[in-house]
């Protein structure tokens, strides 16, 4: 069935990816790619979802696998410079399209935003499909510590989902499962905003709002907070905003393209998420006291095997200045180094590919010295 | 957190699962086969220890088999007792 596109809207945008879908289904083939991080990899799901539900044949591949053939529409999510004869999306300033060589650039504010509402007038999307899209806007704002708070097009595109209560504001103190957790527990399980000694050490019984609110300041008290809309497993937007990056590190490109197919997957990624706050507590006090074994920009701490996910707990360590911009925990499980490859650069990654040194969201090396290559 | 559920897979999921299990007939860790019936179905028990959905969509390649997966954690977290970690505020 093809996809009814005589209702997109008008504009440079929309007139390019629909040009993009036609060319798709008159040859019933496309190529989409994204590289690995979930605010292009959520968009590259929808449109696969969206073009999957047609007689179109959508082909993914991560960015750093990308294998153009001739003549199939090829469309590529955030990475500049990998495609020939292709649309490219990226991030920008200003909604536009230009023409570079033989390729169409088009930029946005936020590729899964355009997305959603390119595909949102001509297939239905579910609830928590717009959960997912919502929560790759929360991205930009973690760690909380270091937000400033959202910018205007943020605040709009939110407000987007705010009308028709897919979404809802939640006033109280901008940490992670306040609200939804006793105080107490919330504060021991955020990792968002870790409260040092509340995440580590354990929280009183009794911790008061305005106590919270005086330690975690006030940059990330202009963060925001929101929660979805109807009861559902993950109930915290930047709850989700941290499963999308527990996906990529556990599953690689595929766990994030799958959970803006079906959330569900985001759902079961929530568990090992949840599950891995311990293990985070004990990587924060070893950051703290100096016990991780610090080379170059690896920060190399002990974990069982498979690691917890690393780039939540990397972020999060950012926000409490456990780690410095750019520092990354690794993890030293089976007599092998677990490096994730969503925050190592993308040469980097691509290389690990074609040495086949990837396993799942991570680049897996045998010794120091290739841990070393990788910074 | 207990992740417990028993549950039947039948169809794509039964071949993926097949797919995930190789030709050595070993079950994902987390997956323990209870029984696996002439017509195609297995019953299988799911634990904590492991990581199902991972084994399963790691070997899923089409959306279809992607969203037949989706169905399967679905029916895993409504079995589940003690899957949501919050009840608060329900």
């Amino acid at each position: 069935m093809p996809l009814d596109l005589s209702s997109l809207r008008k504009g440079s945008v929309g007139d390019t990816l629909a040009e993009f879908i036609e060319e798709a289904h008159s040859k019933g083939v496309a190529i989409i790619s994204a590289p690995h991080n979930p605010k292009h990899l959520v968009p590259a799901g929808l449109l696969f979802s969206a073009l999957s539900r047609t007689d179109i044949t959508a082909i993914f591949y991560p960015a750093y696998a990308l294998r153009q053939e001739e003549g199939v529409p090829t469309i590529v999510f955030g990475s500049s410079g990998v495609c020939s004869n292709c649309v490219e999306v990226v991030e920008g300033g200003h909604e536009s399209v230009a023409k570079k060589g033989d390729k169409s650039v088009v930029k946005v504010r936020s590729p899964a935003m355009t997305m959603l509402k390119v595909l949102e007038e001509v297939v239905p999307i579910r609830r928590e499909v717009k959960y997912v899209t919502a929560s790759t806007i929360l991205l930009n704002h973690i760690p909380r510590a270091k937000s400033g708070g959202l910018k205007e097009w943020e605040e709009e595109a939110m407000e987007y989902f705010l009308v028709d209560n897919t979404i809802a504001r939640v006033g109280h103190p901008p940490i992670m499962w306040w609200g939804i957790l006793p105080p107490k527990e919330a504060v021991e399980r955020s990792i968002d905003i870790m409260i040092f000694r509340y995440f580590v050490d354990g929280a009183p019984s009794e911790v008061s709002e305005k106590d919270v609110r005086i330690r975690i300041g006030d940059a990330a008290d202009k963060a925001p907070n929101y929660a979805v809309g109807q009861r559902w497993g993950i109930r915290d937007l930047t709850e989700l905003a941290y499963v999308l990056l527990t996906l990529a590190d556990i599953l690689g490109p595929k766990g994030v393209l799958a959970a803006a197919i079906n959330p569900s997957h985001a759902l079961w990624a929530s568990l090992t998420f949840r599950s891995a706050i311990k293990d985070y507590r004990k990587i924060a006090r070893e950051l703290k006291y100096g016990i991780a074994d610090r080379r170059g920009r690896a920060a190399i701490v002990t974990t069982s095997c498979p690691p917890p996910p690393l780039t939540p707990i990397t972020i999060a360590a950012r926000g409490a200045d456990l780690l410095r911009e750019g520092e990354v925990v690794v993890a030293e499980c089976g007599g092998k180094y677990f490096a994730p490859a969503q925050l190592l650069p993308e040469k980097v990654v691509a290389s690990a590919w074609s040495e086949r040194r990837l396993e799942g969201g991570y680049v897996v090396v045998s010794s120091l010295s290739e841990l070393g290559e990788l910074f | 957190m207990k992740v417990e559920a028993e549950v039947r897979l039948c169809s794509e999921l039964a071949d993926l699962l097949k797919k995930a299990m190789g030709p050595d007939n070993v079950p994902p860790k987390g997956f323990e086969l209870r029984d696996s019936l002439e017509d195609g179905c297995y019953t299988i028990a799911i634990s904590g220890d492991g990581d199902p959905h991972k084994a399963l969509l790691t070997v899923a390649n089409t959306i279809d088999e992607i969203t037949r997966v989706a169905e399967l954690v679905e029916s895993v977290i409504r079995a589940a007792d003690e899957v949501i970690l919050y009840k608060a505020g329900d």
